[in-house]
Order: structure tokens, then sequence, then C-alpha cells
């Protein structure tokens, strides 16, 4: 991946975070990117951008976050990049398996599902930054 | 700067200063039951728990009896997990050996959300007066509902404990004339304080009559009104579930119509389920331009009419199974002892043992209505 | 994301959900979702028109579901597509939700 990244930033709203997941899916469609890795990047980025905004601010507003995205023959890697407390989502359980209804516990997947809809997912303290990097499959062509 | 801290625990002489001397560390409650509470946090251990002796009692069938600890050393305050079972979290990261609670951070515990915050004297003396306005509207409330029955031909009782102080749920009863007796129980999504304030005033629309044009003997049409009057999207997305009975003594019949609402039940003077009253139509407010059915059910003397919401019964237990309708069905047969004073709190006090605690996390509402055994045959 | 009505009998009520099942999704619709099934009535959710589920989508349904349940109704989802699926699948809802290919098939399951 030696091309320089689309990257933009967006404040730590859930419009802004609509607004660059809108951005990103565009201009990975440009690029050609498919149907199924398309859909894989725009649950990363709802998921763990949706985490940063619930759990990494207690009301504080306009704090940056910054998404890159790098594509290659048969890989899309995004990097989010953000300012909140420390949060590893690599060591978030997974959530135990309900077997009935009753059972089943409300929330908890969000993590999981990004595990399995991504190649890998890798998590690194940068300072006083998070920064957390997910590689999507996609098909080539 | 410090002192003794308890059994078993470091002392810590810190050197950084301390919060200035206005301002003292809380736990303000951000989700969950006694939602206006602020609790100091001190050098002496504060458990948070389940067990009603607890000093911060959560009455909460997720937490269990002993679920957590927190302290103040020096200036920072800490929690410590005291292996319950479904964990104890910190900004939503599970934790078990004492780990800090950072000012404005969140401690999750069950189904409730503390932040630790800082409050000054004037912050305290805010949360105080919010918790005795909210007593006062629940005195209110509470001032609306209908004195019980203890004898005539129709006699009545009922058990109201709504969840957090004020609740969404409203029962009443009122004469209509020609001894007919309209009966009521209505229950709006959610609950708190928003919830409680449309109960209010739909609750009035139905107690006072001031429906225009509505036939009250007929609750068919009552219904209808309400669904023309209360629409969702003209009511900031809130809509309520209602049972609504015209009880005729003389005829032994019952009139009834309900919107959303579980069944109600008729217990037969043996103390079996004779029969469950229940119309399948959406909520009120859900959608437009309705037309409600209604039913007629004939009584017999000394048969009870349990009428309940969803509260009754969405309940968890001890063990952390879900339990519902049936189940509250097999504790309403059970327990209703067949004089009539005393069995709404008799049923309450049920459904409070199988959860483990003594307040629920939803509203409880359960009117009772016995016709007289010695009514005409 | 919209909600749409298909049909209400005396034993069900079906509702298609269109659109993107994402925090904003969910936002929009869960209450009046609620409301809706509320009549307690068996359920059928028409998700044919749902082009993204994330988390939030499936704690929704979980919730509805679980509400369903403790009144005796059930709920089946309805012709989900492939992505919809293979999301509903991964989360494991797919083994305490059932999910049919179309309405034929949701009914069945209704009376089994």
């Amino acid at each position: 991946m030696s091309d320089a990244p689309f990257a933009l930033a967006f404040p730590n709203d859930a419009a802004s975070l609509a607004g660059a997941r809108r951005k990103v899916q565009e201009h990975l469609e440009a690029c050609g990117v498919d149907e199924t890795a398309l859909h894989a990047v725009d649950l990363v980025l709802e998921e763990l951008g949706g985490n940063v905004l619930r759990y990494g601010y207690d009301g504080a507003s306009g704090r940056p976050i910054h998404v890159e995205v790098w594509t290659a023959p048969g890989i899309v890697r995004v990097a989010l990049t953000d300012d909140a407390r420390p949060f590893d989502p690599t060591r978030h359980p997974e959530p135990a398996r309900a077997s009935s209804l009753r059972e089943a516990r409300i929330g908890g997947h969000g993590i999981s599902l990004v595990r399995k809809f991504a190649r890998s997912m890798r998590y690194r303290r940068d300072g006083e930054k998070n920064r957390i990097e997910v590689e999507v499959a996609r098909s080539a062509g | 700067m410090s002192g003794a801290s308890g059994v078993g625990k470091t002392v810590q002489f810190s050197t950084r200063r301390s919060a200035p001397p206005q301002l003292a560390h809380y736990l303000t409650v951000v989700q969950g039951v006694t939602i206006e509470r602020a609790v100091p946090v001190t050098a002496e251990t504060l458990i948070l728990g389940r067990d009603p002796s607890r000093a911060f009692h959560l009455p909460d069938s997720d937490v269990s009896r002993s679920h957590c600890e927190v302290f103040l050393v020096g200036d920072d305050v800490y929690v410590r997990d005291l292996g319950s079972t479904n964990g104890t979290f910190v900004d939503g990261v599970r934790v078990a050996q004492a780990t800090p609670l950072r000012v404005s951070s969140r401690l999750e515990v069950g189904r409730h959300t503390f932040r630790h915050e800082l409050l000054s004297p004037e912050d305290v003396a805010r949360h105080q007066q919010f918790a005795k306005d909210l007593e006062l509207a629940r005195r209110h409330v509470e001032a609306l509902l209908p004195a019980p029955r203890a004898s005539g031909p129709v006699r009545t009782d009922w058990c109201f404990v709504p969840s957090s102080v004020l609740g969404g749920d409203a029962l009443g009863y009122h004469d209509l004339g020609g001894g007919r007796l309209a009966l009521y129980l209505l229950d709006v999504c959610g609950h708190g304080v928003a919830s409680a304030m449309y109960s209010s005033v739909v609750f009035n629309a139905v107690r006072c009559q001031t429906l225009p044009d509505t036939d009250f003997g007929d609750p068919a049409a009552v219904l209808a009104r309400l669904n023309d009057a209360f629409q969702m999207d003209a009511h900031n997305d809130m809509y309520f579930s209602i049972f609504y009975g015209v009880l005729d003594p003389a005829s032994r019949s019952l009139r009834y119509s309900s919107a959303g609402h579980p069944p109600a039940i008729v217990l037969g003077a043996d103390g079996r389920i004779r029969s469950r009253l229940v119309r399948k139509n959406p909520p009120i407010g859900a959608m437009p331009r309705r037309v409600f059915g209604q039913d007629e059910a004939r009584l017999e003397p000394g048969d009870r009419l349990f009428v309940f919401s969803d509260g009754a019964f969405e309940i968890r237990d001890t063990e952390g199974r879900e339990r519902g309708l049936e189940d509250f069905e097999r504790e309403l047969v059970a327990t209703a002892s067949g004089k009539l004073p005393g069995d709404p709190r008799r049923v309450y006090e049920r459904v409070c043992a199988v959860t483990g605690t003594d307040l629920l996390l939803d509203d409880f509402t359960l009117l009772a209505v016995e016709l007289d055994a010695s009514a005409s045959a | 994301m919209d909600l749409e009505i298909l049909e209400e009998s005396e034993s069900l009520t079906r509702v298609a959900l269109k659109g993107r099942l994402d925090t904003a999704g969910v936002d929009r619709i869960e209450t009046r979702l609620n409301a809706v099934l509320g009549g307690r009535k068996h359920a059928l959710l028409d998700l044919s028109d749902v082009t993204f589920l994330s988390s939030l989508g499936i704690r929704m349904l979980i919730s509805v579901a679980k509400m369903l349940d403790r009144r005796g109704q059930k709920l089946v989802l309805v012709a989900p597509r492939p992505l919809i699926d293979q999301a509903l699948r991964h989360s494991s809802l797919d083994e305490i939700i059932p999910v049919a290919a179309d309405v034929d098939g949701a009914r069945m399951l209704l009376n089994s």
C-alpha cells in the first residue's frame, strides 16, 4: 500500500460521522471497489466510529477524528485515529452466544460484527491518540 | 490531608492539590431508578448492590447482592468489583481490581449508570430540590386515583407503584349513570417524567370525560376518539396501551375494548381463570383512523376482574430468567385469596419476591374489580 | 429508514423496513416500530429493502423480538438481502429469531 491514502477529518458528532461515511463510500465506488467490500468498510466506520462517539468523550465536542483509506489489489485498509480516552476494541470480548431469545442480551455485538466482516484489526495507542487499522478483503476487478 | 480509609487499604498521602473545599465527590444517577439521587463518595467504602441493607441499594435484578464497592483515596475515586455475576463497567470496559473512576467517567452496574461528579453544596441542593419536586408530582398523581370501594354491588382495590417516582401508567374508574361503572387502565410507552406527563393528560380526558361527542358507555367509541386525539406524529412519538370497560352490575355485563394491552383476567369465585379479555388493536396513536371493536362478557356473581399493565409481568427473576404473561397468571391465581381488599398489594409483593428486589424497574399497576357474590344470578 | 405497514389481519401484522438500519435509522424508526407491533399479534418484518444492518439494528431486532416473546407472540424476519443475511448469521441472530426467504415461508413458520 504505497499510495497516499484518501484522508479526511470530521468532528465528533453523529451527523459528521454520517457525512464522512458517505464521502468514503463515494471515493471507494469511484475506485471500483466491489459492493461487498464497500459494505464492510461502511460497517467498520459505523461501528468503530460510533463507539468512539458514544464512549470516548464526556460531552466534549468539536474533537477531530481522522479517517484514512488505502486501496490495493485484494485489500482495502481503513485507519481511524482519535484523541478520545484509551480504548482498545481488539480486547473487547465476544458476546456470549444465547441459545434462546429469553437468554439473549441486548447489545455488545458491534466489534464482533466488524471482526466477522474484516480480515484483520489492529490497535495502537500513539501518545494521546487511539489508532485502529482494519483490513477488508475486496474482489479483483 | 488523609486518614485511615478502612481495613486493608493503604493510605496515600497525595501531593496533588485536593478538590477545592467547596466541591465534593458524588455519584449521580444517569440511568436507572432513583434518577434524582446524588450519593456522596467518601473515604468510607460505599457498596452498591441489590441487597436492601447495602448503603447504595439498587433494586435491579441484573445487580448482584454485593456488586461492587466505591471509595475515595485522597482525592481519587476507585471502584472494585466484588465478584458480581454480570460485571462492573467503567466507561464501557469491564473492571475487576480497584480501578480509578475519574471525574465525569461513567460506572455501569446492571441496568444502572452513574457518573462521578464534583458537586458544590448548591449542586447538591438542586438535586435535592428536584427530588422534592418529583415527590410532590407523585403525590399529585396519587391524589387523582379513586378510593377503593369496599362495599356495594361492585368492589374495587388497586396497587399503583410507579418505577422511579413518576411513571407512565394510570388507572381509574367512575360512575357513568344508570348504575354503570367505567373502568380503565392505561400505559404510556417508556417511563419517567415525560411519560407521566402524557399519561396525566390522557387520563384526565377519560376521567373527566372531556373528549368531544363521545359516549363513554361505548368502549369502542372511546378508543376511537382517543386515537383521533392522540396520534404519535403529533405527540412527540408517544403512544399508549389501554383497557377500557363498562360494567353494569344489574345485568352483570362487561362491555370492553383494549388497544395494545395485555389481556385482563377474570377469576371465578373458585379462584380459577374463567376468561381472558382482550381485543387485538394496535396501541392508541400508532395508526390513524382505526375502527376499534368491542366485546361483551357476562360475569358471574363473585367474579373478580384483574386489569394490569406489562410492568406487572415483564420482569426477570433472581436467576436472570425472563418471565412472561403465563408466569404472571400463575402468580395471580396462586396469590389472589378470594378476599378482594389487599389482593393487588399481595400480588405486587409476590412479583417483588420473584425478582428478588423491593422495587421494580417498570411501573406496576394492577386494578381489581369484584362483582358481589350475592348479585342476582 | 422508513416503515410501511403491508398487512394487518386478526392474528398478524406485516411491516416492511426500508433503508439503512444504522444508528440514525434505528433512532428514526424504533419507537414507531414498537408502537405498530404493539397490537398483541404475531409479526412479520420484511427486510427486503433494508440495505445496511449495524449492531444497533441487530440490537433493535432483538429488543423487538423479546418484547413480542414476553407477550406470547412470534417475530419472523423475511427476505433479507445477502449481506444483511450474512450479518444476521455472523451475530447468530438467526439462531434465536427465525428468518424466512419469503412471506409464505414466514407464514408456515408462524403456524408451526
